[in-house]
């Protein structure tokens, strides 16, 4: 019965594997993830600097119980046989990752240069959001204006 | 403080020193990390390079100009919806004394 218990309890998901999962999610912050192993080519040597976001969510839950037999107490059941015994656990996760290059590391003969690199579509969708929150915020205070 | 601590960490990094022609560069980051009993986030983003040559250092900051561009467009719309929402409440507050 007990090694029934047993066997249950290490089917349900424990603390363990999540703090494995945020181990791996800390070796991000590593400065090997931002930047890229530099590439030679003539006499220049050229690397990127990247930002990287990570982020993870995860859940998880278990339980497991033993039938109790007419006029069974709780206590009574790890030394009494009783009918049987059940349980289940289960978890679920999800995570997502992100990364931009920032700027490109040039070092040639001339020295270290370092260039930034611009996304533009990034910046069109800033303006464009702020620009219909804009029209959206005017157009509502408009309207409360009018009812005044 | 400590389980706060625990939680919120802001870390600078130094990466492996890359040498050539004579140059030693090292790449610096800083990285934010929010660990939780659910689940955790991780920003990391590169702040510069340090540059030896000649037994002298130099630092090299790396700007992030996507960014910086992004926040100055939000800012700058913020700023003009509120300037207009006070000109507005100006000009009805000049409607109802009958100016």
């Amino acid at each position: 019965m007990t090694e029934g218990i047993k066997l249950i309890s290490e089917s349900i998901p424990s603390q363990d594997k999540a703090n494995e999962l945020m181990e791996q999610l800390i070796a991000v912050a590593d400065t090997k993830s931002v930047y890229s192993d530099p590439v030679e080519s003539g006499e220049y040597m050229v690397l990127t600097a990247s930002e990287v976001r990570v982020g993870i969510g995860f859940g998880f839950g278990g339980g497991a119980g033993l039938e109790a037999n007419e006029g069974q107490t709780d206590q009574d059941q790890e030394s009494l046989p009783s009918g049987g015994y059940g349980g289940g656990g289960g978890g679920g996760g999800g995570g997502v990752a992100l990364g931009r290059p920032v700027a490109a590391i040039e070092i040639g003969p001339q020295g270290v240069r370092v260039e930034p690199i611009v996304d533009p579509t990034k910046i069109a969708i800033a303006f464009f959001t702020t620009l219909v929150s804009m029209f959206a915020m005017m157009s509502r205070m408009k309207r409360g204006m009018r009812r005044m | 403080m400590n389980k706060m601590n625990d939680m919120l960490q802001i870390k600078s990094v130094r990466g492996n020193r890359i040498e050539t022609q004579g140059v030693m560069v090292t790449p610096l980051s800083k990285a934010i990390v929010v660990n939780l009993p659910i689940g955790g986030f991780v920003w990391n983003r590169p702040v510069g390079i340090e540059v030896e040559k000649d037994q002298q250092i130099k630092r090299i900051p790396i700007i992030d100009v996507t960014l910086i561009a992004q926040l100055g467009i939000i800012a700058f719309g913020m700023f003009l919806t509120i300037a207009f929402w006070l000109i507005g409440r100006k000009k009805l507050g000049n409607i109802k004394k009958g100016v």
